[in-house]
């Protein structure tokens, strides 16, 4: 009865944040207009670039625009075939030959520019079809040449802002507000975003990019994007970037700038591919080029038992994949673009997704670098910290083997699980066009309920009422068989005060970051580690003016084997 | 080689790979003009049963003259050159995508490789002479599914 009351207790304390959270992706109050601006197929040349690009754009708007100035958001594609012809068959060129129609990929993204225009955004979507032709060509695969797009265009809405230009006279003038910008690439266009924020500081910060949201990215480069709201969109069945290099968006910047006063974000999608969030590379669209990524390109696909087709597929239809971009597009853009904080626990996992969303799915969530918001406990950057964490605390394992880090810069391995390939392994997968190492992580297992993980913190440091919870990332090592196919991990954290009273919790109340990855097809199963927050509310009695250690008990399964990381306590606000 | 070591190679080979490219770029617009300029035909294969999970017929070489001399480097060493060599890979089809095709000449990365307009083809621009050469092993890569032409190069 105990048991069941605490474990109650417990549930309200957990629920209370998602009474808070609305529903970002309910309708605004505005009417809706659709409008496009074209410049022409070869109207833009970005440097030393191999190819002419066309200036073309779709714009979703209020219709009533006396309230303006509105935000705006951008949106920019990824690689996809570039044209068609009537017998369907999908072409790689640009322009477009004679009888060759262009693939308008800059569409595919209606669905949520429709939603954010009646919620009183601006939304540009770009068409990058002359990128698309010939990036190949180019060392960094057009990272470059697509943040020169992206600054292109806002050069042309500042104009339709200040002075006003065709198509759209001066209908726009003091419209569109170029000091509050989001941006969304998907793919390669998620790079471009990427590139396209260090780009603009290059040019002096012309525009006030606010929020940036690579979605299935690719990551060649490294950009490091700094100071600024980061969310990334990881598709567990992705069948294109399989590695989800994307991943190290988030990884790179975790700790690269002292005092960087934007949070990072990433949730990791299961069942969802790559191609369904752009309904024009879609199969429902019917236009040629459009596929189910994870059937075309992974050999075997079809049948894998999770990102398959078969009756154990987890896969999401594509409407279904659209609704988790559509929750969370606007989730992210409200809350740092349109200074919406009630949807800030839809994106630290605190609340649950948006209604419609499916709720398998990983939220992450790195507090921004402010001692108020975030008190880094042991980040297993070093080896040292093995022993000694970040505050100065006194690290101790227990019957715990392997017990090392891996992944990160010499000497540790490059990889965690030597025997599975790059793309099972995102975070250090390596990349195209940058040497930078992997993430360092922590690789620890048990064969005994006895093994455990203590981090003791100084006197001067055990004040952590201030703080919303503790939290860290962890995965399942789906390659040491101490843990069991297809069964979740689980283990307790317990928090214990200088008068020796103890707490615990038992991640699985609170996450289901410790899932067993699934699939079996090449590419999966995944080792993505997912973001466990726990609220020190929920440890009961313990005073958290003096907290002297947060200890992993490794007691709720006889063995098992966990990759760990960020440990900290940690608030959204 | 055990698996650390073999991994640790890699890496070391694509940090060299990185860096060295990095060191000097041919101009993209010449490499776009050598995608499709007429050239002397090195050699070509014959194969016609479709291999791999990329479903790989056969290949060609070019020989190809450049307008102007270029700087380039080549492993690692700076070598000026009238002559360039396109590899041209058929079977597919090679649908755009995010993740590039890589080009490995005897289990290497040998360059990104852009699909044709038809996407019935994949084509590698290379300075290197030496890239190339007789019965080089030819793989098409896009991250971790590879398939293996039938065919090694046979060049007169």
């Amino acid at each position: 009865m105990k048991k069941t009351l605490h474990a109650l207790l417990l549930l309200v304390v957990l629920a209370a944040p998602a009474l808070l959270a609305q529903d970002p992706t309910a309708p605004g109050p505005f009417a809706v207009t659709r409008e496009e601006y074209n410049f022409g197929d070869t109207a833009f040349t970005p440097t030393n670039f191999p190819g002419p690009v066309e200036l073309l754009a779709s714009v979703h708007h209020p219709t009533d625009l006396t309230g303006g100035p509105f935000p705006l958001v951008v949106f920019l594609h990824g690689r996809h075939a570039t044209c068609f012809n009537g017998q369907g068959a999908a072409f790689l060129e640009w322009p477009c030959s004679d009888g060759r129609t262009p693939i308008p990929s800059y569409q595919g993204y209606d669905y949520v520019g429709a939603l954010l225009a009646s919620q009183g955004y601006f939304v540009v979507s770009i068409s990058a079809n002359g990128v698309n032709a010939v990036d190949n060509m180019v060392f960094d695969l057009g990272a470059l040449a697509r943040a020169e797009l992206i600054q292109k265009h806002l050069d042309i809405l500042k104009g339709f802002t200040t002075s006003g230009g065709a198509p759209f006279g001066t209908r726009f003038v003091g419209k569109i507000d170029l000091t509050r910008i989001g941006t969304m690439g998907h793919s390669r266009g998620g790079e471009g975003v990427a590139r396209h924020f260090t780009f603009n500081i290059s040019q002096g910060s012309p525009y006030g990019i606010r929020a940036v949201l690579p979605l299935a990215p690719t990551d060649f480069n490294r950009t490091l994007v700094n100071n600024v709201p980061l969310l990334v969109m990881l598709p567990y069945c992705d069948g294109d970037v399989s590695d989800l290099q994307g991943i190290h968006y988030f990884d790179d910047v975790r700790y690269n700038v002292p005092g960087d006063p934007a949070s990072k974000h990433y949730v990791l999608v299961m069942g969802a591919d790559h191609d369904f969030f752009n309904t024009v590379w879609s199969p429902s669209s019917g236009i040629p080029g459009a596929a189910d990524d994870w059937v075309a390109f992974v050999p075997g696909g079809v049948s894998d038992s999770f990102c398959g087709t078969g009756k154990t597929s987890q896969r999401l239809t594509e409407s279904q994949q659209r609704a988790v971009s559509t929750g969370f597009f606007t989730a992210f853009f409200r809350t740092f673009v349109g200074g919406e904080t009630q949807f800030l626990p839809i994106l630290t996992g605190d609340a649950p997704p948006p209604p419609g969303v499916t709720h398998d799915l990983h939220v992450t969530f790195h507090a921004p670098d402010n001692p108020l918001l975030r008190r880094d406990l042991n980040r297993f950057l070093t080896s040292s910290e093995l022993s000694t964490n970040v505050l100065g605390g006194a690290v101790t394992p227990n019957a715990l083997s392997p017990y090392e880090i891996c992944g990160g810069p010499s000497p540790f391995p490059p990889k965690c699980i030597p025997s599975a390939n790059n793309a099972q392994q995102p975070h250090t997968t390596p990349s195209a066009r940058s040497n930078a190492p992997g993430l360092s992580q922590l690789h620890s297992g048990w064969t005994s309920a006895s093994g455990s993980l203590q981090d003791d913190l100084p006197p001067s440091l055990r004040n952590v009422s201030g703080f919303q919870a503790i939290q860290f990332r962890v995965v399942v090592d789906f390659s040491d068989p101490r843990n069991v196919t297809g069964v979740p991990q689980d283990f307790h954290v317990a928090l214990t005060d200088t008068s020796g009273f103890t707490a615990t919790v038992a991640v699985s109340t609170v996450s289901s970051a410790l899932y067993f990855p699934p699939g079996e097809t090449i590419v999966v199963p995944k080792i993505v580690l997912s973001t466990v927050r726990i609220p020190l509310s929920a440890f009961r009695r313990v005073n958290l003016n003096a907290v002297k250690s947060v200890v992993f008990q490794f007691d709720q399964k006889p063995q098992g084997n966990v990759l760990v990381d960020d440990v900290a306590f940690a608030s959204a606000q | 080689m055990d698996g650390f070591r073999r991994v640790s190679l890699i890496l070391l080979c694509l940090a060299i790979g990185i860096g060295a490219a990095y060191a000097q770029q041919p101009p993209p617009a010449l490499v776009a003009q050598l995608m499709n300029a007429a050239g002397t035909l090195r050699g070509e294969g014959h194969n016609a049963t479709p291999a791999g999970p990329h479903k790989l017929l056969t290949w060609r070489v070019h020989q190809l003259a450049l307008p102007q001399p270029v700087t380039v480097t080549i492993n690692g060493k700076s070598v000026t050159t009238s002559t360039a060599f396109r590899l041209t890979v058929t079977g597919g089809p090679f649908p755009a995508r995010a993740t590039p095709a890589v080009i490995e000449i005897d289990g290497v990365a040998a360059g990104v490789a852009l699909e044709s307009a038809d996407q019935s083809a994949l084509r590698l621009v290379t300075f290197d002479p030496a890239l190339l050469h007789q019965g080089a092993r030819v793989t098409v890569a896009y991250g971790e599914v590879r398939s293996d032409l039938p065919e090694t190069l046979n060049l007169h």
